[in-house]
């Protein structure tokens, strides 16, 4: 189920839809959310931290597959999946 | 992106991951070492020079063999470990955004402990031109996470742009990496000391890292921009 929404979210994203950011931001947000988690000592920076973090390997992710799909000449999602 | 952006991109990127703590930490010992032996002005600027000519030729050898490496492999292999390199710099990019909040806890850069005591001994107890540029090569080594990924990067990124020869190209990159150190050396010969040069250099470790970090994630994205072909390098829109 986390193949097909991260690949949805890159189809969307790829498609520069405002579903496909909203969808982004959820699964960013989601991350940070279960990241707070192990904040014990509460600081702000943490957070600062882990959304900057979470927000880069999204898009080192998103683009990464997207690389892999070009090279492997795959040009849909249901074709990866 | 025209030829002169990408060559305009891989200055700004070269100055960037050369403010970096460790090759600054390097380059000052070297010149404090100097000053210690009571050396005058021209030796000062004969053994920076030599540094700088061994971390250049370092730079160059390390990344016209990369670019050799990716030439031998299949054109499949060789985007994949382009792919490989850029997803590594950009998990380096944010360890060294990391440091900026937390730093030197946890997964850091750090030289290797036998590349440390290599640096330590070529500055407090040999001087001398040869030394000088083994000391800059042994630099590269020390900084390796950082300016070696970046050098891995670029290469890479003049590999997916088809430009037939990179070594005019990483002759570049490494005279910009040295850039801040040439301000440093500018700096001293101005007279300004070396202990507040290191003051200067401790008070803004944290934001050098930030910067060297955001740097090494933006060129990897623009590998991977190159490589899914959103980029075009060499064709003026």
């Amino acid at each position: 189920m986390g193949t097909i929404f991260f690949a949805t979210t890159l189809q969307q994203i790829q498609a520069m839809s405002f579903r496909g950011v909203i969808g982004g931001a959820i699964l960013i947000a989601a991350l940070v959310l279960f990241a707070s988690l192990f904040n014990k000592q509460k600081t702000y920076r943490f957070y600062i931290f882990m959304c900057i973090a979470t927000i880069i390997a999204f898009v080192t992710a998103v683009l990464v597959a997207s690389a892999l799909f070009v090279t492997n000449n795959i040009d849909s999602v249901e074709a990866f999946l | 992106m025209s030829l002169e952006a990408l060559f305009l991109c891989i200055v700004v990127i070269g100055i960037l991951c050369g403010l970096t703590p460790s090759l600054v930490s390097i380059f000052t010992a070297l010149i404090s070492g100097s000053l210690g032996q009571g050396h005058g002005r021209n030796r000062i600027l004969g053994n920076s020079t030599s540094f700088f000519i061994g971390f250049i030729i370092a730079t160059v050898i390390f990344g016209t063999a990369f670019w050799l490496f990716l030439g031998v492999l299949t054109p499949l292999l060789a985007t994949y470990i382009v792919i490989f390199v850029a997803f590594v710099t950009a998990s380096a990019g944010l360890v060294e955004i990391k440091d900026y909040f937390w730093y030197g806890q946890g997964l850091s850069h750090r030289p290797h402990k036998h590349i440390a005591n290599r640096i330590h001994r070529r500055t407090t107890k040999k001087y001398g031109a040869t030394n000088s540029v083994l000391l800059g090569m042994v630099a590269l080594g020390a900084s390796v996470t950082n300016i070696g990924l970046g050098i891995l990067a670029i290469t890479s990124l003049l590999f997916v742009s088809g430009i037939a020869e990179p070594v005019s190209w990483l002759v570049g990159f490494s005279l910009a990496l040295i850039v801040p150190l040439v301000i440093i050396l500018l700096a001293v010969g101005e007279k300004t000391r070396v202990s507040s040069i290191i003051k200067w250099k401790e008070d803004t470790k944290g934001i050098m890292r930030l910067g060297a970090g955001i740097t090494l994630i933006l060129l990897a994205w623009l590998v991977l921009l190159v490589v899914n072909s959103s980029v075009a390098i060499g064709v003026v829109i």
